[in-house]
C-alpha cells in the first residue's frame, strides 16, 4: 500500500481504525420528553465514567497537569446551569436530547466568546470537548480516546482534525495514515511539527487495513506495510535505529550557525501555527519564524478572535523567540481553510476565489483588528508583517495603507509598537512572480510560498490526488518563477526567503542557495538537517549547478540531477 | 444569609479560583448565589461564575439559603477574601 510521504520517519505499531462520523444534530419533534430526559441522564452518567477513567489514566501515565484537564471536564459536566438549561429546552421545545444539548451549549459558547479573556477562551475549548463527548454518548457514537491507548499504535482514519491531533502527544501513538489530504493539509503539517511519521492519501485505508494487525509506515517514502515479514521488520527496524542515531548527531548543530563553507550566512527558520509551536522552533535551533500561519487562530470557533486575544498570541510567540525574527502572515482564509463565520459563499474554484488578502482588503474591521494586534506585539520582539496572495501592485499599496492606518490608531491611543516594522509579501500567485521587480519597490521582503505557487503555475489543484505528477516544484516552469523572484529581490536589495515545502527539501536547498535565497522557513523538525546541508555547501561552486539545472527540460531530469549532486556532497 | 465581599485577587474571580469555588459550593446542600453589578448567578455553576466577569476591586454579594448555610457562608466567604 502506498500514499503521500507526509511526515518523515518510521512508525511501527498495531492498526487502530478510527471511524469518526460527523455529529450533525437536527431538531426532532416527534419524541417523548420522558424518554429524551432518560437519554440525557444515561449519557451524562456514561460521560462521567469515561472522564473519571481518563483522569486516572492520565494521572498514572502522563502527569498531574494533564489529569487536571479531565477533572475540569467533570466540573463542566456537573454544572447545574448547563444541565438545567438543556432540560428547559427539552421541556419547552418538546425536542430530542441531542438538539437540546447542542442548543444550550451554543448559548454558553456565545456568551463566553463575547468576553475578552484568555482564560475563558480556553474554557470554551473544554466546553466544546465535553459537549462533543456527551453528544457522542447520546447518539451511540464510539469515541476514540487517544490518551487511553497503551500499546504501540498506528492510527488509520479518513482524516484527523485539530481536536484529534492534540491527543497525539501520547507516546504510544507511533504514526498515522489518512485516506484524504495532501502533504500540506492540516494533519500533515501537525505531524511534521510533532515529528510523528505519517502517510496521507491512502485510498480506502480504513476499509482495507484490518483492525489490530501489525503495521509499519515509512513517512519518508509513503509506504505502508501490513503484517510485515520478519525480514522486512528487521530491515525497517535497522532504518529506524539509523534515523534515531542521525537525529542524535544533528542535535550538535542546535547552537551552530547556518553558514556555508565560504562564510555566507542564511536564516533557517520554522513555520508555526500557534505560539506553542515557537518552542519547537527554538528546541530545534531555528533562526526565527519565517511563517506564523495566523489563520489557525481563527479556525474552529464561532467568532473572530479579538484584538487582545490575537495580541497575546503574537506577543507570546515573539517573546519565546527572544529577539529572533517572527514573520506573521495576515489571515489566509478561504481556499481549503474554512472559517465559517466569515460567511464566504461556496465557489466553483475556491483556490482561485475570494481568499486571503482579497478578503482582508474588503473587510476593513477584520484587517485593522489583526494589524493592530500584530503592531502591538512588535513592541515585544522582532516582528514582521507579511501579506498572503498578493497579485497586483495596487493590492500591496492598499495593504500598506491599512498598516499605516492601524499605526495611526495606535499612536492616538498611546500604544507602543515598532515604527520601523518590516512589511513584506508572499509570492505565491504567478502574477506576483512575473512583476516581482515592481513589487520589490514597495515590499521590504518577499517569501516564496511554493505550495500555492506550484499549484497555480501548473494549474493543478494540490488537494487532487490524481494530479500528483503536475503538483511538483521541480518543474522548470516553477523553478523559473522562483529564480526570477529571487533575482528581482537581489537587484532591489530586499531580503528574499521561502516558506513552502521546497525550502526544507534536501534536494532543492543547494539549488535555492545557488539562486541566492537568504531565508529558508520549514517545519521545525527539518531545521537541523537543512542546517547540516547548508554547512557543507560552498556558494562559489553553485553557479554552475544553477546554470545546468535551469537548462534541463523536465522535472524528472532536474530531480535526477539534484539527486546525483546531493549524493556527491 | 448574605455577605458583601470585595474581590482582592489580581486575576479577578473569573479565572482559576472559579472552579475551586464551584467545587466547594457543590459540597453544600443549601442554595448558593453570587451577585455582582445587578447580575445574580448560581454559585455551584462554574460556567456561570465565569460569565459574571467579577474583576479585582468589584463587590460581590454571597447568599447562602438552606440547611447548612452557616458552614457554607463561613468557608466560601473566607475563600473569596483570600483567593489569589
Amino acid at each position: 500500500m502506498n500514499g503521500i510521504a507526509a511526515s518523515d520517519g518510521i512508525g511501527i505499531g498495531k492498526a487502530r481504525i478510527v471511524n469518526k462520523p460527523i455529529i450533525e444534530v437536527t431538531k426532532q419533534n416527534k419524541v417523548q420528553t420522558d424518554v429524551e430526559r432518560q437519554k440525557l441522564t444515561d449519557a451524562v452518567a456514561m460521560t462521567e465514567k469515561q472522564l473519571k477513567n481518563l483522569e486516572d489514566v492520565a494521572k498514572r501515565q502522563i502527569g498531574e497537569d494533564e489529569a487536571k484537564v479531565f477533572e475540569a471536564h467533570q466540573m463542566i459536566l456537573q454544572d447545574p446551569e448547563w444541565m438545567s438549561s438543556i432540560e428547559q429546552i427539552l421541556k419547552e421545545e418538546k425536542c430530542d436530547a441531542a438538539y437540546a444539548t447542542d442548543k444550550a451549549t451554543r448559548a454558553f459558547i456565545q456568551i463566553f466568546e463575547g468576553i475578552d479573556d484568555a482564560y475563558i477562551k480556553e474554557r470554551v475549548a473544554d466546553l466544546r470537548d465535553v459537549s462533543h463527548r456527551l453528544l457522542s454518548n447520546m447518539l451511540g457514537i464510539d469515541l476514540v480516546d487517544y490518551s487511553l491507548i497503551q500499546e504501540d499504535t498506528i492510527l488509520v482514519g479518513r482524516d484527523f482534525e485539530p481536536s484529534d491531533t492534540v491527543g497525539f502527544t501520547n507516546p504510544f501513538i507511533k504514526g498515522f495514515i489518512t485516506e484524504i489530504g495532501s502533504a500540506s493539509s492540516h494533519s500533515a503539517i501537525i505531524a511534521k511539527t510533532m515529528g510523528l511519521p505519517a502517510v496521507i492519501g491512502v485510498p480506502e485505508a480504513t476499509k482495507k487495513i484490518e483492525e489490530g494487525i501489525q503495521l509499519i509506515i515509512d513517512g519518508g517514502t509513503g509506504e505502508v506495510f501490513e503484517s510485515p515479514s520478519t525480514d522486512m521488520m528487521q530491515k525497517l527496524t535497522t532504518k529506524l535505529e539509523q534515523q534515531k542515531e542521525e537525529a542524535e548527531a544533528l542535535k550538535k548543530l542546535i547552537t551552530a550557525e547556518s553558514m556555508t563553507i565560504d562564510g555566507i550566512a542564511v536564516e533557517i527558520s520554522g513555520n508555526i501555527a500557534n505560539p506553542k509551536d515557537a518552542v519547537h522552533v527554538m528546541e530545534n535551533g531555528g533562526d526565527g519564524v519565517g511563517l506564523f500561519r495566523s489563520e489557525f487562530l481563527f479556525m474552529d470557533r464561532e467568532t473572530a478572535p479579538t484584538e487582545n486575544e490575537q495580541f497575546e498570541a503574537y506577543k507570546r510567540a515573539a517573546e519565546i523567540l527572544k529577539g529572533k525574527p517572527l514573520i506573521v502572515r495576515t489571515l489566509d482564509a478561504g481556499g481549503d481553510k474554512h472559517v465559517p463565520y466569515l460567511n464566504i459563499a461556496s465557489e466553483m474554484n475556491p483556490f482561485l476565489g475570494y481568499r486571503a488578502i482579497r478578503i482582508c482588503l474588503d473587510r476593513d474591521d477584520l484587517f485593522q483588528t489583526q494589524l493592530r494586534a500584530i503592531l502591538r506585539a512588535s513592541h515585544y520582539g522582532f516582528v514582521k508583517i507579511m501579506f498572503p496572495m498578493i497579485a497586483t501592485y495596487d493590492e500591496l499599496r492598499s495593504a500598506k495603507e491599512a498598516v499605516q492606518k492601524a499605526k495611526e490608531t495606535l499612536k492616538k491611543l498611546n500604544q507602543p509598537y515598532d515604527e520601523a516594522i518590516q512589511v513584506g509579501i508572499m509570492v505565491e500567485v504567478p502574477s506576483a512572480a512575473a512583476i516581482a521587480d515592481i513589487l520589490a519597490t514597495e515590499a521590504d521582503f518577499m517569501s516564496i510560498g511554493t505550495n500555492d505557487l506550484t499549484q497555480y503555475v501548473m494549474a493543478a489543484d494540490r488537494m487532487n490526488e490524481l494530479l500528483g505528477n503536475l503538483n511538483n516544484t521541480f518543474h522548470p516552469a516553477v523553478l523559473r518563477m522562483i529564480y526570477q523572484t529571487i533575482k528581482a529581490c537581489k537587484n532591489a536589495g530586499k531580503m528574499v526567503g521561502m516558506c513552502g515545502e521546497a525550502a526544507g527539501d534536501k534536494l532543492l536547498i543547494p539549488l535555492l542557495l545557488g539562486m541566492g535565497l537568504e531565508e529558508f522557513s520549514m517545519s521545525p523538525t527539518k531545521i537541523l538537517k537543512s542546517r547540516e546541508i547548508i554547512r557543507r555547501l560552498d556558494t562559489r561552486a553553485l553557479g554552475t549547478l544553477v546554470d545546468t539545472v535551469m537548462a534541463l527540460k523536465t522535472a524528472d531530469e532536474i530531480k535526477a540531477y539534484l539527486e546525483t549532486f546531493s549524493r556527491r556532497l | 444569609m448574605k455577605q458583601e465581599i470585595v474581590i482582592a485577587a489580581e486575576a479577578g474571580f473569573h479565572a482559576r479560583p472559579a472552579s475551586i469555588f464551584a467545587k466547594k459550593a457543590m459540597g453544600y446542600q443549601c442554595d448558593i448565589n453570587i451577585s455582582c453589578e445587578g447580575k445574580e448567578i448560581n454559585g455551584k455553576s462554574i460556567m456561570s461564575i465565569l460569565t459574571l466577569g467579577a474583576a479585582k476591586g468589584s463587590v460581590v454579594t454571597l447568599t447562602c439559603e438552606g440547611a447548612d448555610e452557616a458552614e457554607a457562608m463561613a468557608e466560601l466567604a473566607a475563600f473569596i477574601e483570600t483567593m489569589d
